[in-house]
């Protein structure tokens, strides 16, 4: 239903599609702006789900996922979508993935030489996604990255982790790539050049070398859930954050972490970095944190209105684009330090 | 038998007029014991009528037959969010409410209110709650504390440990204004009084509130806001009982009125006595037959009495002609008698059909309305036509009085009877009619514009300015729930209502209410579960949506707030709060309602409207659009029926009729320009007007009638008609007017409306009878009107033949 109230309902997570910004949100909303986030048009969808994430690779291709295992794909710059995939089907491309990868390990064949888990656990997998089967698409799906228009990953509730390789004709499941045998929630994607990190429940980190074939587990600082990374490849520094105000630092791609200490234990769920390189993160009531240009030290700027913000993103005239609880806002961008 | 009845065409009539004076002969051979009678039962119902008890149901104010309000009554047990509650607002003028002061009163109020009887104790919730507590998500799962931190001692830091735990409450705007300069005391109330078993006493305990919070704790710099059901039902009792002041100041200007009319102490105190006693009448036959007075049907003691006074103003008027011609005290009650029983009989009984029309409106307080007014009609047709002769056969009225009128009398000419006669001049009546038709024809155009339902903000049985709507006004501003709540009732199986589909129908309704004008915010079930849903994943603002995993959404609807789910889950009410609760705001919402539950049809599941004080007022609307010109169709169908039957000549029910018709059409005009809507307490006004109003065309017409049968232009038959019934009619008129108008002053808005409307109608129909009526009957009748034309004198009453003839019979018959 097209509505001027989307712009002052539940969005998630706002991105850039060349000149024009992108968000989407509760009950399949998605919003576009070419005068940077000033006015928003309503883009024709074909669900009512809630969608949590969207990437632009190019300003035509995008996508977009949300509950229920839903990938929505454009070609249009975000006016219209497609769906490409839904939480059935999802839930039976894990299902079979998980089949054959028992069957492989059953019949005691070379394994995936990608598998990252053992073969309790792959019987545990199984078995869980066959429950998924019967549960019906109940999985939420949290971040999708593209690499190019051809090229993504997709990551969501209870370890989901999909892959395509041909644009989103076909999706693959990535089960048995990253060593989560609890079916952690994976959180968010982040690019750091060609490396890429996963966050996740309960401090749970991951990370690729090689766009995405090969993932290793590191060692978390933290057993709280991370939100969001950031990656700052021009200061060299990496960033996670999550739950009550927690944020790391790594200058090394995360082989080691330093704690940045805050002013706040608000959860920080979002982070763009601006323009000038300075990173800035949001999270819940009004929490906006800009970096310093040392990247070591934030400060902290409580918007009153105190809402739960999920993402943000910088505009090309000096504003932020902030997405959350009440739709969308856009606010002067803070002085950087 | 008279002249004037074996003249008389009107064959149905005749049973009354041969009973005639059988009936005289035994009211008037038995005065003593009548009278002895009536002062008996007027003790028996005066002791009734002091049992009589002043509520304020609202109950009675809902169209019980209408299927939303059948929904309503089905389920408002279990709507939690609609319960009765009463928000005290503790406001402070300067800073904000984290100061050691601030705090050390609310502390207080929460005490207070504690134990003020009726509050349901363990509901009770404040910042100084225990239950009220603030909660985040850690790493652990779930943290939370009370908002008022252990040790709190005033300190700044306690009080900043108090600002946090309020922020991370979510209570803004709930127990803490949006502004946080003010904050709640919100108390649930037992139904029943805990300590009696009794019904709550509402007006107690709007008192108390009164008494032990507002004067208590009001001062420069604390300000305190009161609203809930209960307190608008106090401050709603508490108005009406004001209102029986107005009583005393109607019967106060009425007594003075009736005195300058008739010049006449002892005339008047019988008439007075009289009205008094239908009145009393009235009140002790409501009681005796179980029902109580409502703020709605206060206004027929008022009418009863100034029905009353009019009668008995014809009644007077005639002892006083008989009387000035010289026939004894008894003599003179027995012709007025004689030759007011018919007349009087028909107009009430006419009055009495019109109110009883009122009963095809299936809302119980206008049924109450109609029958605490027919009852009161009975009663005056008892103590006006009949005791009230009888008593003025005692007292006689005053030499003075018949010297005042005799003075009238002899007046060849009366400055304004001169004027009003020239409308039976063709030409002038011609003009009069047009101007009549135009201004009907500008009221049918005006109409279309006239609102349903009630077109305030704030309580509509309260004036906009009242304390109390003030106060409603500042939670509107101040606070995040509007005061004006539709409520949606959705109906599944047992155990069923957070299926996945019924919690995603319920959001997808919110988001088409919330996308029209006038809807403020939703909530339901369905947003619970979105926040559970988030809860449940440490707070993640992804995961705030409804989920496939029916576990999971059944959790949550065991853990839901009991104002969006019921206890066997079988009703999830979908609370839909308002900008206002004008009719469009209204229609609507029922409109997009209808057709969401057309397109989305579940099996078993059911949306039901409508609950919530705008959903009521919504059905009330409905109820009340339909019945206005069904209302209509049937005070002027059995108007006209007995116009009908007591002329037999349709053009003379068109003489009689048209006049009330253009009065109802321009007091709707009059309801557009005051922006009143047809409501509950708008809707019986045409109807008591109508039903009134008919009595002057009745009185008048059938003296006009009289006046031409004897050969007489109409010219002169009209002045000789103003010169007796119509001076009678007009100040009856006046008297009818201020008798209603004192409501204008009522502290409660709907009785002010119907003070405003009625007294306009009463003075409009009055002129529409004296003016409108004799230009109508000089163009529908020429033939009627005579040759003679306007040559002739105006004869005195005491030519009439009739008279002398009636005279005589009367003397031969006690000789």
């Amino acid at each position: 239903m097209p509505s001027s109230l989307t712009e002052h309902s539940l969005l998630l997570d706002v991105t850039r599609a060349g000149e024009r910004l992108i968000a989407v949100g509760e009950r399949g909303h998605i919003l576009y702006s070419d005068d940077e986030g000033k006015s928003w048009h309503q883009a024709l969808v074909p669900v009512r789900v809630t969608l949590t994430a969207v990437d632009f690779p190019t300003p035509r291709h995008g996508w977009a996922v949300g509950h229920e295992g839903v990938i929505l794909h454009s070609e249009d710059g975000g006016e219209s979508w497609t769906k490409q995939l839904d939480g059935h089907e999802v839930n039976r491309i894990v299902n079979e993935r998980a089949r054959s990868l028992l069957d492989a390990a059953e019949a005691q064949a070379h394994g995936d030489e990608r598998l990252a888990v053992s073969l309790d656990d792959l019987v545990f997998l199984y078995e869980e996604s066959e429950a998924f089967l019967d549960e019906g698409p109940s999985r939420p799906l949290l971040d999708v990255s593209f690499h190019d228009e051809r090229t993504g990953l997709a990551v969501g509730a209870f370890g989901l982790f999909l892959e395509t390789r041909d644009g989103g004709n076909t999706w693959q499941s990535l089960l048995g790539h990253l060593d989560n045998p609890y079916g952690l929630h994976l959180n968010h994607i982040a690019r750091f050049d060609d490396t890429l990190i996963i966050a996740g429940e309960a401090g749970s980190l991951f990370r690729s070398w090689d766009g995405g074939a090969h993932w290793e587990t590191l060692s978390s600082p933290y057993e709280g859930s991370f939100f969001g990374a950031l990656g700052d490849p021009e200061g060299g520094q990496l960033f996670v954050f999550g739950l009550r105000g927690h944020l790391y630092r790594s200058v090394d791609k995360g082989d080691s972490w330093e704690p940045i200490r805050l002013d706040t234990d608000t959860t920080l769920t979002g982070a763009t970095l601006l323009a000038d390189g300075t990173p800035l993160l949001v999270g819940y009531g009004g929490t906006i944190l800009t970096g310093s240009p040392a990247g070591n030290g934030f400060t902290l700027q409580m918007l009153a209105d105190r809402r739960a913000y999920s993402a943000v993103t910088g505009s090309n005239d000096g504003h932020l684009i902030l997405v959350g609880q009440g739709g969308v806002r856009r606010i002067p961008q803070p002085a950087s330090l | 038998m008279t002249n004037r009845h074996s003249e008389s065409h009107n064959a149905l009539l005749h049973p009354l007029q041969e009973s005639e004076p059988l009936l005289e002969r035994f009211f008037f051979l038995n005065r003593v014991v009548i009278l002895a009678i009536f002062a008996a039962l007027t003790l028996f119902l005066g002791y009734q009528a002091s049992t009589l008890r002043l509520e304020a149901s609202f109950e009675k104010m809902l169209p019980t037959a209408h299927p939303y309000i059948q929904n309503h009554l089905q389920y408002q047990d279990q709507l939690r969010g609609t319960g009765n509650a009463v928000r005290i607002a503790v406001e402070t003028t300067e800073g904000d409410i984290f100061t050691h002061e601030f705090q050390e009163t609310l502390q207080n109020i929460h005490d207070e209110v504690f134990f003020i009887n009726g509050v349901n104790r363990s509901a009770l919730e404040s910042i100084w709650s225990p239950g009220v507590r603030w909660r985040e998500v850690t790493e652990e799962g779930f943290d939370g504390g009370p908002v008022l931190p252990d040790g709190y001692d005033g300190s700044p830091e306690s009080l900043e440990t108090l600002r946090e735990n309020v922020y991370k409450s979510g209570q803004i705007g709930a127990l803490a204004s949006n502004d946080l300069r003010s904050a709640v005391v919100y108390a649930p109330l037992y139904d029943r009084d805990p300590q009696t078993g009794e019904a709550l006493d509402y007006h107690q305990f709007a008192q108390d509130l009164e008494r032990q919070i507002r004067d208590k704790y009001e001062s420069d710099t604390i300000r305190i806001h009161i609203i809930g059901f209960a307190k608008l039902v106090g401050t709603l009792i508490e108005g009406a009982s004001q209102v029986t002041l107005f009583f005393a100041v109607a019967l106060g200007i009425t007594a003075v009125l009736l005195y300058l009319y008739s010049r006449c102490l002892r005339a008047t105190s019988v008439a007075i006595t009289c009205s008094v006693m239908a009145v009393i009448w009235q009140l002790g036959l409501l009681s005796a037959l179980g029902f109580s007075l409502d703020p709605y049907s206060m206004l027929v003691p008022f009418l009863v009495f100034a029905i009353g006074v009019s009668h008995s103003v014809q009644v007077i008027n005639a002892i006083a002609h008989e009387a000035a011609r010289g026939a004894s005290r008894l003599m003179s009650s027995r012709l007025a008698f004689r030759s007011l029983y018919v007349a009087g009989l028909v107009a009430l009984i006419s009055d009495g059909f019109g109110f009883a029309t009122l009963m095809v409106i299936e809302i119980q307080v206008i049924r109450d309305l109609a029958v605490a007014a027919s009852l009161g009609v009975a009663a005056i047709i008892l103590t006006n036509l009949i005791v009230l002769p009888i008593l003025m056969s005692y007292v006689g009225v005053s030499r003075s009085s018949l010297e005042h009128l005799a003075r009238v009398e002899r007046k060849p000419r009366h400055p304004l009877w001169d004027r009003m006669v020239a409308v039976t001049n063709p030409r002038v009546a011609g003009i009069t009619v047009l101007v009549a038709l135009a201004a009907m024809g500008y009221g049918l155009w005006k109409q279309q514009d006239l609102k349903i339902g009630d077109l305030d903000a704030g309580a509509p049985e309260l004036r906009p300015d009242s304390r109390y709507n003030r106060d409603v006004a500042f939670f509107g501003d101040y606070y995040s729930t509007s005061t004006d709540l539709f409520v949606v009732m959705v109906e599944t199986p047992p155990q069923q209502c957070a299926d996945y589909d019924t919690l995603y129908a319920i959001d997808q309704l919110q988001w088409k209410l919330q996308n029209l004008p006038g809807v403020q915010s939703t909530r339901s079930l369905a947003d619970f579960a979105k926040r559970y849903m988030s809860a449940s994943n440490e707070g993640a603002i992804k995961w705030h949506a409804i989920n496939r995993n029916q576990r999971l959404m059944d959790a949550a609807s065991i853990q839901a707030p009991s104002d969006v789910v019921n206890s066997n889950c079988s009703l999830a009410p979908v609370l839909i709060y308002l900008d206002d609760h004008k009719a469009e705001t209204l229609e609507t919402v029922v409109t997009a309602v209808e057709a969401f539950t057309q397109q989305n049809d579940l099996d078993g599941v059911n949306f039901l409207m409508a609950s919530g004080n705008a959903g009521i007022e919504a059905a009330t609307n409905i109820v009340i659009g339909d019945a206005h010109i069904k209302m209509l169709i049937w005070v002027y169908g059995v108007v006209i029926l007995l116009c009908l039957l007591t002329f037999r000549s349709i053009r003379t029910v068109v003489c009689i009729i048209l006049p009330l018709m253009l009065t109802s059409v321009l007091c709707q005009v009059l309801m557009y320009y005051l922006n009143i809507g047809v409501k509950v307490a708008t809707l019986p006004v045409i109807a008591l007007g109508v039903g009134i109003g008919v009595d002057y065309g009745i009185y008048i017409y059938s003296k006009l009638e009289s006046y031409l049968k004897q050969g007489m232009p109409l010219r002169d038959a009209y002045f000789n008609t103003l010169n007796t019934t119509g001076k009678a009619v007009a100040f009856t008129g006046f008297t009818l007017a201020i008798g209603v108008g004192t409501w204008i002053f009522s502290p409660i808005k709907f009785q002010a409306d119907m003070g405003i409307l009625l007294a306009f109608m009463f003075l409009w129909n009055m002129l529409g009878a004296m003016v409108l009526m004799p230009a109508l009957t000089c163009l529908l009748m020429p033939k009627r009107i005579g040759a003679t034309g306007s040559q002739s004198q105006h004869p005195s009453p005491s030519d009439h033949p009739q008279s002398r003839h009636s005279q005589q019979a009367l003397q031969e018959e006690l000789s």
